[in-house]
């Protein structure tokens, strides 16, 4: 008998403990929200709408090296194509224009996308706000980052709706920029050493990829980096190591 | 016979007895059409401009083209502070950038170095082994690429070029991974280095086959679906496109070997496998090899279509073609030159090209303009045939006038020209710019003989060597005099000039000229006899002496690229009276 009510006493405390567990569990999830949320949770339709504006962002950054409004380019095909590198003179290797791609692109599109940004915030809480919700919200902060394979949006929206707190949003957009970048400042190294680049090799390295290079009668170069699957594209002009129409005298 | 000595001309005339000469004289000369012929007048950019107005960094330009708001300085870029050259280094992304001026380098972050790119510390290439990759990079690029693909750092200054460096990622042990987790046994599919990667240390044990570390163990050659490693996982359950080529899949994500319908075969038992011992290099011909071979247009695509695909897998080695201008087959990857409508590059106007087949469509990259880059093409043997290759390459064709020796001329370590026959008369180099005008010397007038109708000057190659001072009737007359009896060097592929505008086009064209003298003899009762130069009379001279002009480059008579003939590259004269090439 002693045995039993042993037993059956063990049995109550194991019960306890586990009412216990769920019960800090209810209470971390259901009223102690977490205050990072991955892609697909957070406010309503914000991740989405963001998408869509870094989408938007990078598709035109692409066709002009990152730039949003480059001060010095070549005009081809009515397109304004930024100039990476250059040099006017003839039988010299260029000057590079634009040492650090990656970084121009980084910061070009955190800048090109602000403004979407933030009215994709403000619209979510405007639609949050007409469903009667209590919203408070504070500035809006966040960081580009290009990585292989995707680019990455790390917001900082503190935004309290009702009992729920957000700070932090994550968005990413698939698209091989990083690879272009890179691709391109290869090119550029090249460029710069060599005064050509051979494609060719490059496009074995690189076979997602197709590198157009379109030498013109002054001298510029056009390089154009087409992602195969994507269809993403990455446009830029080099001047380099240019020969004169005859001898230059 | 001798020519004697006859010495004036401008007489119609001469006085010389019984045996009086009458010169005869032909004159094969270029114009250039120019609106104003002078010395070329390339315009000197004194001042470094640290941007122009257009937007440019440190380029040297006219003083009015450089913004103000930055430094201008009446000198060469060299020599000045703010846009000296040297190395840029970003620590980041490790990234070094030569050729980046001082003040650009330093506003985008990076830190400037004097030197050059080889020299600058940070910028000393090594190999960096990233799994079964590698790439030839610094040392900081090699730990962001590392971070960036989630493992350990592998950096190996000992390796100095970057084909080694690709052979030491190839020749690393491949093998099983394995790991107990949740009771499981968990298998990858890695090289040696990364199985240890995650948790390093001591090795506790280890043969050819065999490294344990922290709980993983490494079976060199196993596939993770051996059986012999009681994984979970289960062997050949898909197939993937990885480095070109099709491989069998398992159960848990892994590659395996390349993907044969003949399961067995390419599963070897669980071992690792050398693609050729599943099967041979697939030409495109076999949907159940995945063998592919790029220089056999071949290549991993996966297949989409519903019934005679690759047997058990989704992908195969597709083989991809184009047809090229002239209808013959091109496999994928081949490359090969062109010219403008067919002609071989060397018509004013024209270019040369180099296409190449990617994905079944003809891509079209053009040389540089001018015919600054010729395309040369060559191929690689393989089993289907020829693979073509091409690339556009600098044209050496600056100092071929210059060389007198055929060796010298040949010698294509050193330029590209071609060696051509000696044509009577002509005389190579003497060309000069002048903006006099020219009598003809067998005038009796003072009427330029040689006037360029588009131009307001007399081209160069109408030089005074050729027909004395100007105006001066009374020249004394040479004979027909070559500075090439052996043969002419010129260019193999005439660079293009803008002979439409001021520039060097003159100096080029102006390198060549002919003149030969026909003598005759007077007969005691009449008539003459040709004693010297009767070659020349013929259309035959004539041709060859274009063929050298135009082979300098877009000078004399010569077919542009559309197909249009043009003569007024040139100036044919005999006694006077013009003739063309057409007659």
């Amino acid at each position: 008998m002693r045995s039993f009510d042993g037993k059956g006493g063990q049995v109550t405390i194991f019960i306890i403990v586990a009412i216990m567990i769920v019960s800090v569990l209810l209470v971390f999830f259901l009223w102690a929200q977490p205050t990072y949320f991955s892609e697909g949770v957070g406010i309503k339709g914000f991740e989405g709408c963001v998408e869509d504006a870094l989408e938007s962002g990078i598709s035109e950054l692409e066709g002009k090296a990152g730039f949003i409004e480059a001060d010095f380019t070549y005009s081809y095909n009515g397109e304004e194509l930024t100039y990476l590198c250059y040099t006017n003179n003839f039988y010299e290797t260029c000057v590079v224009q634009v040492p650090f791609l990656k970084n121009v692109f980084d910061e070009n599109l955190e800048a090109l996308i602000r403004d979407d940004v933030d009215a994709c915030y403000d619209a979510s809480l405007a639609s949050l706000r007409e469903e009667g919700y209590d919203v408070d919200s504070g500035a809006v902060d966040y960081n580009v980052e290009i990585e292989p394979g995707a680019v990455r949006l790390e917001i900082d929206a503190p935004v309290s709706v009702g009992s729920q707190s957000f700070a932090r949003f994550s968005v990413e957009a698939n698209a091989p920029v990083y690879d272009m970048v890179m691709i391109a400042t290869s090119i550029l190294q090249f460029e710069t050493k060599y005064g050509d680049s051979d494609v060719s090799s490059m496009m074995l390295y690189y076979p997602d990829y197709y590198i157009e290079k379109i030498k013109r009668g002054e001298g510029t170069t056009i390089y154009v980096l087409e992602h195969k699957t994507f269809g993403n594209k990455f446009k830029f002009a080099s001047r380099s190591l240019v020969f004169p129409a005859g001898y230059d005298i | 016979m001798k020519i004697g000595n006859f010495h004036k001309l401008g007489v119609r005339s001469w006085g010389l007895g019984d045996r009086g000469l009458r010169p005869g004289w032909l004159f094969f000369v270029m114009i250039i059409l120019l609106a104003g012929l002078g010395m070329a007048a390339t315009s000197e950019a004194s001042y470094c401009c640290e941007k122009t107005t257009e937007g440019a960094w440190c380029v040297n330009d006219e003083e009015s083209a450089c913004d103000t708001s930055y430094n201008v300085a009446p000198t060469s870029c060299e020599t000045t502070s703010y846009c000296r050259l040297g190395t840029c280094y970003e620590s980041e992304e490790g990234i070094c950038m030569g050729n980046t001026p001082q003040n650009v380098c330093n506003e985008n972050g990076g830190t400037w170095d004097e030197r050059e790119v080889d020299e600058v510390p940070q910028c000393q290439l090594g190999c960096c082994v990233i799994a079964d990759q590698a790439a030839f990079v610094p040392l900081v690029r090699c730990k962001r690429l590392s971070t960036l693909f989630g493992v350990e750092n592998d950096y190996r200054t000992d390796i100095t070029d970057e084909v080694s460096c690709i052979a030491e990622a190839q020749a690393q042990d491949k093998g099983a991974c394995v790991y107990e987790s949740d009771f499981e046994n968990i298998c990858e599919f890695t090289t040696r280095g990364e199985c240890g990667a995650v948790n390093e240390v001591e090795i506790v044990a280890q043969n050819d086959t065999l490294d344990v570390a922290s709980g993983k163990t490494f079976y060199k050659d196993y596939l993770c679906s051996a059986e012999e490693l009681n994984t979970a996982c289960a062997r050949q359950t898909s197939t993937t496109c990885y480095q070109g080529d099709v491989f069998w899949v398992d159960s848990c994500g892994n590659n395996e070997n390349v993907y044969s319908s003949n399961k067995d075969k390419s599963w070897n038992n669980g071992r690792v496998a050398e693609d050729v011992e599943v099967c041979a290099a697939n030409n495109g011909d076999d949907l159940n090899c995945g063998n592919c071979d790029y220089l056999l247009g071949t290549r991993c695509e996966e297949f989409d279509g519903m019934i005679g695909g690759p047997v058990g897998g989704d992908h195969y080695c597709q083989k991809t073609e184009c047809i090229d201008r002239g209808g013959d087959k091109r496999i994928n990857g081949e490359s090969w030159c062109v010219e403008d409508f067919g002609s071989r590059g060397s018509d004013v106007g024209s270019r040369h090209y180099r296409e190449i087949c990617v994905d079944g469509e003809v891509k079209v990259e053009p040389c540089s303009d001018f015919r600054n880059e010729v395309c040369l093409e060559g191929s690689i043997d393989t089993d289907e045939g020829d693979f073509g290759t091409a690339a556009c390459r600098v044209n050496r064709w600056q100092d071929c006038v210059m060389q007198a020796d055929e060796e010298d001329c040949l010698n294509i370590d050193q330029r590209d020209c071609k060696w051509m026959g000696s044509v009577m008369g002509m005389i190579l180099g003497g060309g000069s710019s002048s903006s006099s005008s020219y009598s003809n010397p067998t005038s009796d007038t003072d009427t330029p003989a040689f006037t360029n109708p588009t131009a307001a000057v007399i081209a160069p190659i109408t030089g005074d060597s050729i027909f004395g001072g100007g105006d001066d009737d009374e020249e004394e007359i040479e004979g027909t005099t070559t500075n090439r009896p052996n043969g002419i060097c010129v260019p193999n592929f005439p660079p293009g000039l803008e002979f439409w505008k001021e520039g060097s086009a003159g100096t080029i064209c102006g390198q060549a000229s002919a003149r030969c003298v026909v003598v005759y003899e007077e007969g005691l009762i009449g008539g003459s006899d040709i004693v010297e130069g009767a070659e020349c009379l013929g259309n035959e001279w004539a041709e060859s002496a274009n063929a050298v002009c135009s082979s300098l480059g877009d000078c004399g008579g010569a077919v542009n690229y559309d197909g249009v003939y043009t003569d007024d590259g040139y100036n044919w004269v005999v006694d006077g009276v013009e003739k063309s090439l057409e007659e």
